[in-house]
């Protein structure tokens, strides 16, 4: 029964850790209604920011997050306007390969600066507790709270601020927001900012957990494809259910069942679900 | 004798009834317009005819057989063909490609035909061949066969949209606004190319919002407003009908 | 007869000569092994071609489908199975995977079906690498025996040249097939203009499975050839990186072409051995490269260099025949 709590808690961590990347990449498919494929690199990257703050320069934990996340949001803006923005008009795939390039040279440029193998980011808060039979490494409750805060934060301001609801309106009708006055462009720029900017967040917490490589992000964006698709599109209620439904899902395969192939959990309940119903879980009538 | 049966059409998305219990026949042989205000469903009908859309109730019929939620495809191969109210043709191709596309589901050879040139491709290559071929000289583009859609002026294209979907050899032909946004030479040519149409044996059924142009042109009129059939008659009849007067035609209509 | 079809196709017979003609020129092996390799990769990137060129899908999964032939190949032929049997059956294997994949994905919005294969491929990788028993898991497959023929053993880099060289122009002869027919049309149909072809009487989901499961069996018999000759393989077969550099073969070489994938399958990796020096930096430089030619040649750079040179043409025709366009041949 300890194992049951223990995987539990395990899958809350990374639950919160895939909600908080797919809220970011669904914001941003809602906008831009097609999927960013840079984005699980972009999350790497951020953890590679930190790492590089905190062994380089000798940056605390927090400061190190505060540069990455001023770093990837300014990269998530220049990603939306070189590599989205000229092929706004064109076919969906020429987007796709667009991306395919940018996370290319994301890669690469970390592998030739870092090297390929993974590295450590020390643990700020190595300390642990016991709670109800379970061991809750501190990093890992920081984690789980963080992610919260910063869900609710993002929802605050999507449904409370100007910005947030001005967000909405172009992804539900870009021509609509531009006519009532918003400045579509500069709200691509705000959206990007955001989603990059919190997956720089999520990173930066869980690096100190698991170990960082250039390879941590594909895989990480594979599954946060699969939270939004199956949560729907734009819909960040949907990621973060998702996104936690994932994470328990995952560790309790992987602590049941097989610890190898709990990554490919996300992509066999994706193949099951998209044969019956075509449009996701919550996706609408393509007319 | 009806060829096309639309019995208690209704489509409703959320909280819009886009069609509302509407029922008209098409007759073989006739010019059939839909006629009525901005939003008033006629795009829907035909996107519900032609199975883009699923009616919410009620049935459509061709030539008796049932064809009411059929997907688009194989709406296409009983035998109605379309076009759209914004032109939509194959832009990255040439003019003789696309109508090729539209005869290609008169043909029957598949992967391993082509692979192999068997004779029943090769049958398929001529008629297909000669069907561009007629289509061309059908509609007048034959000076435009290998140029791309890109280089036809906006008439030449919607001539060119009307070719593809006669290239299918359908029985009948929905015609969505083939005219919008032309000038009035243009618009004749176009009217008259729906006559030759008509005269060679196709139904067809026209929207169209240009008054003077229906009038001369349909044998019949169906007249929606908001999602419901006003009225349905000859020309004559329904330049008369108060009910559609008060609605739609109003005092713009010059007899 | 015979000189008319000499005189219209004598390029690509020039072509052909010089290809059956080139190990007699060639002797160094490691040239050999490059060309080899392109040859290989031009395989591959021919059929990405078909799936995302022609029919306009992101399949994003090719490396994936490129492994299943390598080691459904590889297990067979060091079980004892023929050469000649395990390739055809590794590649059906890899057309059937695919024909399971697509029929969920093919439905929907493209935006789905690249973000599935993109999964795929990391599947593919990990379930190779867990497989143990089966495929060697990380260490991979060794000791894959090498084509045979009778008692004529594929292992000079003569021989291996015309294997593969069979089965380049096996694959062009497939691809123009398909590529030049009212099928060829049909796949560009729904590139171009999915809901309007369906309304034509398409059947645009049959197209795209037929398009990808055929894209597939190439990407699998490519896979195996590869195995084949390289004797050893390991999960990297279904690295992502693969997927990546097919994808910028097709874009330097040209998208929706024949020649392209050919083009850039030889030119790139010509391209790489004299940017050695940059080593690493190189994966950066064709990332940006992609992008910078998807923006300004969405066709390709050699698509692009076509329609210019088409673009030129005309304008030069109708100059000469005063504003009445002629007649230009379709091709």
């Amino acid at each position: 029964m300890d194992l049951f709590f223990q995987q539990i808690f395990n899958g809350i961590m990374m639950g919160s850790t895939y909600a908080v990347v797919a809220l970011g990449l669904t914001l941003v498919y809602g906008i831009l209604h097609i999927p960013n494929f840079a984005h699980g690199h972009l999350y790497m990257l951020g953890a590679y920011v930190s790492f590089f703050a905190i062994t380089s320069h000798g940056l605390g934990f927090w400061a190190a997050m505060a540069v990455s996340v001023a770093v990837l949001a300014l990269l998530g803006i220049v990603v939306e306007r070189v590599v989205y923005r000229p092929l706004k008009d064109q076919p969906h795939i020429n987007s796709f390969i667009s991306a395919i390039g940018a996370l290319m040279i994301l890669e690469t440029w970390v592998i030739v600066t870092w090297g390929p193998q993974a590295q450590r980011i020390p643990n700020p808060y190595p300390g642990a507790v016991e709670l109800l039979g379970i061991t809750m490494t501190q990093q890992r409750l920081l984690l789980i709270v963080s992610a919260m805060v910063l869900i609710i934060l993002l929802q605050i301001f999507i449904k409370k601020t100007t910005p947030g609801t001005a967000i909405e309106a172009v992804a539900q009708n870009r021509e609509g927001a531009m006519l009532v006055g918003i400045n579509v462009d500069r709200i691509f720029s705000l959206t990007f900012a955001i989603s990059t900017g919190t997956a720089a967040i999520a990173a930066t917490l869980v690096a100190p957990i698991f170990m960082i490589s250039p390879a941590m992000g594909a895989l990480l964006g594979m599954k946060a494809f699969v939270i939004v698709i199956l949560g729907g599109l734009g819909s960040i209620p949907g990621a973060i259910v998702g996104g936690y439904f994932l994470g328990i899902v995952e560790a309790l395969g992987g602590g049941y069942i097989s610890a190898d192939y709990k990554d490919v959990i996300a992509f066999g309940a994706l193949l099951l679900i998209l044969a019956v119903k075509p449009n996701g879980l919550f996706g609408k009538e393509v007319a | 004798m009806a060829l096309l049966r639309i019995n208690n059409l209704t489509k409703r998305f959320e909280g819009l009834m886009a069609v509302n219990d509407v029922t008209f026949n098409v007759n073989a042989g006739e010019i059939l317009a839909i006629i009525g205000p901005n939003g008033a469903g006629k795009s829907s009908i035909f996107n519900l005819i032609s199975g883009i859309l699923r009616p919410s109730s009620g049935g459509i019929h061709l030539e008796g057989r049932d064809i009411t939620g059929l997907k688009p495809h194989q709406v296409a191969q009983m035998g109605i063909a379309r076009t759209f109210q914004t032109t939509s043709l194959f832009n990255q191709l040439r003019v003789a490609d696309n109508l090729a596309i539209g005869y290609k589901l008169r043909t029957g050879s598949g992967f391993w035909s082509t692979i192999f040139h068997t004779p029943r491709w090769k049958q398929d290559k001529e008629k297909a061949t000669a069907r561009v071929m007629e289509v061309l000289a059908f509609t007048g583009l034959a000076n435009k066969a290998f140029d791309f859609v890109s280089t036809l002026s906006q008439e030449e294209q919607k001539r060119l949209a009307i070719g593809v979907a006669l290239a299918s050899q359908p029985k009948i032909l929905l015609l969505d606004e083939p005219t919008g946004g032309l000038i009035q030479e243009d618009t004749d040519k176009i009217t008259r190319l729906v006559e030759k149409i008509r005269d060679s044996g196709i139904t067809v059924c026209i929207i169209e919002h240009k008054m003077r142009m229906i009038m001369d042109l349909a044998d019949r009129i169906v007249v929606l407003n908001y999602g419901n059939k006003l009225a349905e008659g000859t020309p004559g009849e329904i330049s008369k009908n108060p009910a559609v007067i008060e609605a739609y035609l109003g005092r713009e209509y010059v007899a | 007869m015979a000189v008319k079809f000499i005189r219209e196709k004598w390029f690509y017979l020039l072509l052909l000569a010089v290809s059956l003609a080139l190990p007699l020129v060639i002797t160094d092996r490691y040239i050999f092994q490059i060309i080899i390799m392109s040859m290989v990769f031009s395989i591959a990137t021919l059929s990405m071609n078909l799936i995302l060129g022609y029919t306009g899908q992101a399949s994003l999964a090719h490396a994936g489908f490129f492994a299943i032939g390598a080691y459904g190949l590889g297990i067979m032929t060091k079980a004892g199975l023929s050469f000649w049997l395990a390739l055809p059956a590794a590649s059906l294997l890899s057309a059937l995977v695919g024909f399971i994949i697509g029929l969920p994905t093919l439905r929907t919005r493209g935006s789905y079906f690249a973000i599935v294969t993109l999964c795929f491929g990391v599947i593919v990788y990990i379930v190779i690498g867990n497989l143990v028993e089966i495929t060697g898991g990380q260490t991979g497959l060794l000791g894959i025996p090498l084509p045979q023929l009778g008692g004529l053993v594929f292992n000079t880099h003569k021989s291996q040249y015309y294997l593969v060289l069979a089965f380049l122009l096996l694959t062009l002869f497939v691809m123009h097939r398909l590529v030049y027919s009212l099928l060829g049309l049909g796949f560009m149909s729904v590139r171009n203009n999915e809901a309007l072809a369906e309304s034509l009487g398409i059947n645009t989901f049959a197209t795209k499975i037929i398009s990808f499961m055929t894209a597939n069996f190439f990407a699998g018999m490519a896979g195996g050839i590869y195995a084949s000759l390289m004797g050893s393989i390991s999960p990297s077969v279904a690295s992502f990186s693969h997927t990546f550099f097919w994808l910028v073969y097709l874009m330097l070489g040209g998208v929706a072409t024949l020649a392209g994938p050919i083009i850039g399958a030889f030119a790139i990796p010509v391209l790489m051995e004299y940017l050695q020096f940059l080593q690493e930096y190189r994966l950066i430089i064709f990332g940006a490269l992609l992008i910078i030619i998807i923006m300004y040649f969405p066709r390709g750079l050699m698509g692009g260099i076509n329609s210019l040179r088409d673009k030129l043409s005309k304008a030069y025709k109708l100059r000469k025949t005063g504003g009445k366009d002629g007649i230009t041949a379709n091709k």
